[in-house]
């Protein structure tokens, strides 16, 4: 299997939690998104900082949610993916 | 006292033609920008800076030609060692400017497999001493021996990252917009030595103009 490289992950783990209704649990996220813990926390506080998801609060469980701004990203990913690899990037 | 008097209708075409460029240029780069700032991709940032630099060398271009321009239609009877000042500041930044543009096109190729090229400071310090190389060989023929030593730097960067590229295939259609943008730059380049005759000055416009407006439909259509 091809090694995913850094956009593609934040691409993975922004279309999990949109893929689950923009609200999930850290363990299902971290299950799904096939990464080590340590990379996990590591991709998660990127994206924080980022603005590109953030944290909801529910009975006291933490749940992540994607913003404007992730959904922007979702949106044109495909994009920008296709323009990095037309321009040798 | 010798005095600048340009000729209104080249002036007015330079200006007019330096106008565009910047323009487009600018456009390109807040684009590029726009999905740099979303992706925080090192490439990105890289490519949308060639763009910067180059727009910025053509908006000194405008600035100049319209000074020309005003000094022609208002009769400013400036001195020929103000105009002469102001063209060697120009000429010199507009050197800086476009040899940080064409660092920038190779840095955003070889970055990925040669960290120093995506260095800024290396990249500005390269353009720095092309750009003082008048200055200090007292010849303007060290500043075009530079740029076309650029050229063929960029040259083998985009032969390079072709040859290490995975996507082979599609990369074909970028290879058409390097070569494109190096025409470009030859074209002016040729231009500013005067290496083509003026009378070809339209023509080589023109033709600028067709080959920046494809680099911006090809970059536009994706961002």
């Amino acid at each position: 299997m091809k090694k995913r490289d850094r956009l593609e992950i934040i691409h993975d783990i922004l279309k999990i939690i949109k893929d689950h209704g923009n609200l999930i649990l850290p363990t299902p996220l971290l299950r799904f998104s096939n990464l080590s813990t340590q990379n996990f926390n590591k991709y998660i506080s990127e994206l924080l900082k980022k603005g590109l998801i953030e944290e909801k609060y529910d009975k006291n469980r933490k749940y992540y949610s994607l913003t404007e701004k992730g959904f922007e990203f979702l949106r044109k990913y495909k994009n920008i993916r296709e323009f990095m690899e037309e321009f040798g990037l | 006292m010798l005095q600048f008097k340009p000729h209104l209708g080249i002036v007015i075409t330079e200006a007019i033609y330096s106008s565009i460029i910047f323009a487009l240029c600018f456009l390109l780069y807040y684009r590029i920008r726009k999905a740099y700032k979303l992706t925080d991709y090192k490439g990105l940032y890289l490519f949308s800076n060639t763009f910067l630099y180059l727009g910025l060398a053509y908006f000194l271009r405008f600035i100049v030609s319209s000074f020309a321009v005003s000094n022609a239609v208002f009769d400013l009877n400036l001195q020929f060692n103000v105009i002469k000042g102001l063209m060697l500041f120009s000429l010199t930044f507009m050197a800086y400017s476009s040899s940080a543009a064409i660092m920038y096109l190779i840095s955003s190729l070889l970055w990925r497999w040669v960290d120093k090229v995506g260095n800024e400071l290396f990249v500005h310090s390269i353009a720095i001493l092309i750009a003082i190389s008048p200055f200090i060989g007292k010849s303007l023929l060290l500043l075009l021996i530079s740029q076309f030593l650029l050229l063929l730097a960029l040259i083998l960067s985009i032969t390079l990252n072709y040859k290490y590229q995975s996507s082979k295939k599609i990369f074909s259609q970028a290879y058409i917009v390097y070569v494109l943008l190096f025409i470009f730059w030859i074209l002016n380049l040729s231009l500013t030595f005067k290496l083509i005759p003026s009378v070809l000055r339209i023509a080589i416009y023109m033709l600028s103009l067709v080959v920046m407006g494809f680099i911006a439909y090809k970059i536009l259509r994706k961002l």
